[in-house]
């Protein structure tokens, strides 16, 4: 079989592209650090997440300062919104700290996508989702529940605002020092 | 005897009832501007004036499931506490007033039994909704005095009737063209035929096109090359430009896209 010179070379520019793509998809997997859903979450009782007594912080989902440059964010995902997350109750977490998702249902499964980043994973009930990030810039991501989950599917989504180290900490002073102010109007 | 206070502002609300409508026995539904267009167990408003405290249910039959109030549109008088109280169904809900309003039972939660309650004393339309649930029609109002005509306490009613928008002409329009364009096009072919007279022989014959033309005869090569001799430079500047496209496809979307964004570290 006679086979012309031109051919010949762009048939081992394809074979070269080949090995290339398999090189950055092995230095993306290895060398850059891109880690995968798994089940380090653990367990929990669905029905003790939806009445609110299962002796974690999915009781009172929030923002948990863990130490000084990590915080891990509970979400309680139940039909149709993210606690916290949706309506006026953005997720607030500082730039520049390791941020550690951990998500579990009250009900159905649901999805936890955070746009145009990669943190992206089913959230099954009696399962918690662990997913770490980190933020570099500030801004506002879009939340989405990307499962679907019943007839108000589409209207279940929320936002992640990712705010300076800084102003996060200031912020945070603050609203301490609000709730010390008004815990004594409460008592009245 | 002297009147208390809420006898007082209760006969005060009748009186403005019975101006505001005329007859305040012959009931009707007050102008909600089509809030309860989407709401299943919407089926009047009930009349609980008179009495001191109402009763609502949350978590009740309707909308495909546990997603109702029940009764959705209560008329009540002023000074009645309305008590909200949880079925415990259709998951965690809420109640909160549309727009600003004085209702606003906190976060969604599903416990059986819970209760949320409100004393209304201005008249007006009080439109309220379970937050997660509103997109499936769980939404209700408490009417306070009577038939108010829309006014009250959230925004104002929309008037009755189809009102079309320029988008929606537009919409409507360009349906409506082409549902009847083969009927135009029908007409527009039948007149072209009826305005031309019947062809004769002579233009029939033109109207097949001109005759074949005999095939060119085939000539010899100018030249004949070997298979090496001939070198496709087009095709290979085409092939070059391809794999250039792919390769920068590929690394803006695995190294910009995928690796560039904010990734799961753990």
């Amino acid at each position: 079989m006679q086979v012309h010179r031109f051919e010949k070379v762009w048939l081992g520019a394809a074979l070269l592209l080949i090995v290339g793509f398999i090189a950055t998809v092995a230095y993306g997997s290895v060398g850059v650090g891109v880690a995968m859903v798994d089940d380090s979450g653990g367990q929990i009782n669905a029905q003790a997440v939806q009445s609110g007594n299962t002796g974690t912080p999915f009781d009172d989902p929030g923002v948990v300062q863990e130490s000084e440059d990590h915080y891990v964010v509970y979400v309680v995902a139940r039909q149709f919104q993210f606690v916290p997350g949706s309506g006026d109750d953005p997720i607030r977490v500082p730039a520049d700290a390791r941020v550690t998702f951990r998500v579990t249902s009250a009900d159905v499964v649901h999805g936890f996508s955070v746009v145009e980043t990669n943190i992206n994973t089913m959230v099954i009930p009696g399962q918690v989702s662990e997913v770490s990030a980190r933020f570099d810039e500030p801004g506002t991501y879009g939340l989405v529940c990307h499962e679907y989950c019943g007839a108000a599917h589409h209207t279940m989504g929320g936002s992640v605002e990712v705010v300076p180290t800084d102003e996060y900490e200031s912020q945070q002073q603050q609203s301490m020092n609000e709730t010390q102010l008004q815990s004594p109007e409460v008592g009245n | 005897m002297a009147l208390n206070r809420r006898q007082f502002v209760g006969a005060a609300a009748g009186a403005a009832a019975l101006g505001a409508a005329g007859t305040a026995s012959a009931q009707e539904d007050p102008d909600y501007g089509g809030w309860f267009d989407d709401v299943s167990n919407f089926d009047g408003t009930v009349d609980r004036r008179g009495q001191d405290t109402v009763e609502i249910t949350v978590g009740a039959q309707g909308n495909n499931g546990n997603f109702a109030f029940d009764p959705p549109a209560v008329m009540v008088s002023p000074g009645t506490e309305v008590v909200w109280r949880w079925t415990g169904e259709g998951g965690g809900h809420n109640v909160v007033s549309d727009g600003d309003g004085p209702l606003d039972s906190g976060s969604a939660v599903a416990e059986a039994g819970t209760t949320y309650s409100h004393t209304f004393e201005e008249m007006g339309i009080y439109n309220y909704v379970c937050v997660p649930h509103e997109a499936l029609g769980m939404k209700g109002a408490v009417v306070v005095g009577g038939p108010l005509g829309g006014s009250g306490g959230s925004g104002g009613g929309r008037g009755a009737g189809i009102e079309l928008s320029g988008p929606q002409w537009l919409l409507s329009g360009s349906v409506l063209l082409a549902f009847f364009s083969p009927l135009l096009f029908a007409a527009a072919m039948r007149r072209r035929y009826t305005e031309q007279p019947p062809a004769t022989n002579d233009e029939l014959t033109l109207a097949t096109g001109p005759a074949p033309v005999e095939e060119a005869a085939e000539t010899e090569p100018a030249v004949e090359i070997g298979h090496d001799e001939y070198d496709p430079k087009g095709t290979a500047a085409l092939v070059a430009f391809y794999f250039v496209l792919i390769a920068l496809l590929w690394v803006f979307m695995y190294f910009v896209e995928f690796l560039g964004r904010v990734t799961v570290i753990g």
